[in-house]
């Protein structure tokens, strides 16, 4: 290639001119024709992602000049139902501004969605893709929990212990001998005969040790040798020889004395033992009463029992839903990025300089929602019968001055619910970071149809049918739940099924005076795991109704059980004891006169010492007076006294 | 498609021309600017309209466009700091909330920390780079050019049928 550069050349490439509008032109074929196709595929595959099932959307329409987008027939697929449509929007339209487009800010003026609706069939059934709902369930990790509420609430129901109580679950004697129970008291009590023993033979060879006590009759054998003697000097020797020994057998005795103790607290330690068994006994019944069925009926916790899957089930769902929404709503200015660094290229950090009379990032200004039921016709067309909107929905609520609210109302007649009023306002802290939301509503009218309050192979009962109404009222603050919720069935149709024609018909009985039921919930602590409090007046009416039929059944299977764990264990028990009181019988009473021999030995050496020493006493005074009395008569002598 | 041909070769044509070193080198210097910069920009168009519209080698600024967004990539965290200690000065933040709120500015992601970086370290270091790209290139053309038309595979080139078309369609232009 010559050097194309010589001197005089133009700056310009001259040609360059085709290019650019060749280029220019190929953009705009590419505009008009196919960027409203690949918009449509984006959107479609950005939503099928976050559902993780089909989304088909019917067209998308751009419109530059005016900075509109439309889009049709957007449905989407339930993910547990793909039969039919979760969702349903014939015509969605976004209106931006080009001031806020050309400054990178995305501002829509006005949108609409129209004819939303709920629940339709579809006329093929959409795709669905189960590894992407694990990873959102991995993620979010409630609907693992609200399953396992919902398997356990059939386990552990009050009702179901209930209806086997009822049933009269088989002859339980009958049941026992077949199977292997593990009790506790029987378990206990052997290991007490295998204690008592090894007790026993350590018990009887201390007590050989101490019944015989040999050095200390030696040593009284030792005292009693002893002899007064007239010589003062022996007899001194005497009383050493006896106050050692005394010293000696005090000393002995001490010990013996102690040993003797010790091995009678032993023993009552043993017996002290002995004193779990009854607790043990009742645990036994209690494990019995669990084996078998028979409830520890607190029937004031019944709706906490039966109720609260079907809540769980009511709330959970949005509160995912929340939670998917919280996540994604643009994150300004984080606390603290200091410690940020890019982990791959070009991400870096964004910073926001906002100012008031700016445009935020994005704010959706207003979206009007509607939904017109195919039944409801109206001569002007424009009524709908369910309609509502989105305010303020935008990254940067400062710069709006506005928090988002929203309001919901209406009614979708084909659904057959009526009465829908939701307003909420949902405002961002930004000193903490957090956002809070408010949520105020009712539903004064809906169907519901078949909620399980228990089913398993034993029993099944279900409300089938009711019309429900049901307020709410509350907020979430950051990770904080505080919603109550009040719903109330009426016209409930119950259905009950057991393994017994007479307890169907009790609880059939039962139920037919409770045709409705009024629910109160409370929502609180962190929304991903709330504590749920339930209560109701399904709990008093029924154990009222239940009351006469239950109460004889508790009582009697309670005393059934403890009979048969008191048969169970009664062999046993009585062994047991008797073995114990030989043992006691066999040991304290010989100790006891072990220990008096012993105390009577040491008195009998102590009276030798006493004796010895009152007798030196006693002699020595006489040598003193005899002493005395010499003196005095030497004296008489010496001074001549005739008397 | 004879239209479309025809700006086919322009292009290559386009590639191929302002093998001057001055044209060379600058067309390194926008390359670096480029490498450093996100390629979904406002700055990256207009580099890349510079490329077409000036009389720089086009072939050059893409390949070393390129060779720089690697390199780049490796001093991210250095530029990240950098871009950072820009964006977050007192003294400027005036400037970039005009920026930040002025039509078409924002659509440069000047305030992304990397993009700041990069466009600070573009713009400090774009003479330097021409200077050093033109004495390597004039001494490259010096030495090595006239070197390389002598070897066989320049020959079996020159030979070949699409450097045929290529000369054909150059004496045809000219």
């Amino acid at each position: 290639m010559k050097n194309s550069n010589p001197k005089g050349i133009k700056i310009f490439r001259g040609k360059i001119l085709s290019l650019l509008v060749l280029i220019g032109i190929l953009v705009a074929v590419y505009i008009n024709f196919f960027m409203d196709m690949h918009l449509r595929w984006g959107i479609r595959k950005i939503l099928t992602d976050a559902n993780c099932a089909q989304v088909d959307i019917g067209t998308v329409k751009t419109d530059l000049k005016n900075a509109k987008l439309y889009m049709n027939n957007l449905r989407i697929t339930n993910y547990h139902i793909p039969e039919e449509n979760l969702l349903n929007f014939d015509k969605i339209t976004f209106e931006f501004l080009w001031d806020g487009l050309l400054r990178k800010k995305f501002i829509i003026e006005n949108s609409n969605i129209n004819e939303l609706s709920f629940h339709e069939n579809r006329k093929q059934v959409g795709s669905t893709f189960p590894i992407c709902k694990k990873r959102q369930l991995k993620e979010s990790g409630i609907d693992e929990k609200i399953k396992t509420q919902k398997e356990k609430i059939f386990e552990d129901n009050a009702i179901a212990g209930l209806i086997s109580l009822l049933q009269g679950d088989g002859n339980i004697k009958e049941k026992i001998k077949n199977i292997k129970l593990d009790l506790k008291t029987e378990k206990r009590i052997k290991e007490l005969e295998i204690l008592i023993k090894e007790k026993k033979s350590q018990w009887s060879k201390e007590y050989e040790e101490l019944k015989s006590f040999e050095d200390v009759k030696a040593l009284y054998a030792q005292a009693k040798k002893l002899k007064i003697s007239d010589d003062p000097i022996e007899l001194a020797s005497t009383i050493k020889q006896a106050v050692s020994i005394h010293n000696e057998t005090q000393d002995k005795v001490e010990q013996y004395k102690k040993r003797i103790s010790n091995l009678r607290m032993d023993v009552k330690n043993f017996k002290n033992k002995t004193a779990d068994l009854d607790s043990l006994v009742k645990e036994d019944t209690k494990y019995l009463k669990k084996y078998f069925n028979l409830p520890d009926v607190n029937l004031s916790s019944f709706s906490q029992d039966i109720f609260k899957s079907y809540i769980d089930g009511v709330v959970a769902p949005y509160m995912r839903y929340w939670h998917a929404f919280k996540r994604k709503i643009p994150q300004m200015n984080k606390k603290d990025d200091s410690k940020l660094e890019p982990k791959k290229r070009a991400s870096g950090v964004t910073y926001h300089y906002p100012k008031t009379h700016s445009y935020p990032s994005f704010w959706l200004k207003k979206l009007e929602l509607t939904s017109r039921s195919q039944l409801v016709k109206n001569q002007d067309n424009t009524s709908y019968t369910f309609k509502g909107y989105l305010k303020d929905f935008s990254s940067d609520e400062r710069i709006v001055g506005k928090p988002m609210n929203f309001n919901l109302d209406g009614g979708l007649p084909v659904q057959q619910i009526q009465g829908i009023n939701v307003d909420g306002t949902v405002k961002r802290n930004y000193d903490s970071g957090e956002y809070e939301s408010k949520i105020k509503g009712a539903i004064n009218s809906y169907p519901v149809k078949l909620i399980k309050l228990g089913d398993s192979s034993d029993f099944k009962l279900h409300l089938r049918n009711a019309i429900a109404k049901t307020t709410f009222e509350g907020g979430i603050n950051g990770a904080q739940s505080s919603i109550k919720l009040r719903t109330a069935f009426q016209n409930v149709d119950w259905l009950i099924e057991t393994q017994k024609d007479k307890v169907t018909k009790i609880l059939k009985s039962v139920l037919d005076k409770i045709p409705d039921v009024s629910l109160k919930s409370f929502f609180s602590g962190n929304f991903l795991s709330p504590k749920i409090d339930i209560s109701s007046d399904f709990d008093m009416r029924f154990k009222d109704g239940i009351q006469k039929f239950v109460g004889e059944k508790l009582k009697e299977g309670e005393l059934k059980l403890r009979k048969i764990v008191d048969e169970k264990i009664s062999s046993e028990k009585k062994r047991f004891f008797s073995q114990l009181g030989s043992a006691e019988k066999g040991l304290l009473m010989p100790l006891l006169e072990s220990e008096n021999n012993l105390v009577s030995m040491q008195g009998a050496i102590q009276k030798i010492r006493q004796d010895f020493e009152s007798q030196q006493k006693l002699k020595a005074k006489k040598k003193v007076e005899s002493e005395l009395n010499k003196g005095i008569i030497k004296l008489k002598d010496k001074l001549k006294l005739g008397f | 498609m004879t239209i479309i041909l025809k700006e086919i070769f322009n292009l290559i044509r386009i590639l191929n021309s302002e093998t001057g070193a001055g044209q060379i080198a600058f067309g390194i210097c926008l390359g670096f600017i480029l490498g450093l910069s996100p390629w979904v920009s406002l700055q990256a168009i207009i580099i890349f309209l510079m490329i077409l519209i000036f009389r720089v080698q086009a072939a050059a600024a893409l390949t070393s466009a390129f060779f720089f967004s690697f390199i780049a990539y490796l001093f991210d965290p250095m530029i990240h700091k950098l871009g950072k200690y820009v964006l977050k000065h007192d003294s400027l933040e005036l400037l970039w909330s005009k920026m930040y709120n002025a039509p078409l500015v924002p659509y440069t992601q000047f305030n992304n920390s990397i993009v700041m970086g990069g466009a600070v370290i573009g713009i400090i270091l774009a003479p330097i780079i021409y200077i050093l790209s033109y004495s390597i290139i004039k001494k490259y053309q010096d030495l090595i050019v006239s070197r390389f038309k002598e070897t066989r595979i320049w020959k079996f080139i020159k030979g070949s049928v699409l450097y045929n078309w290529y000369s054909t369609y150059e004496k045809f232009k000219s």
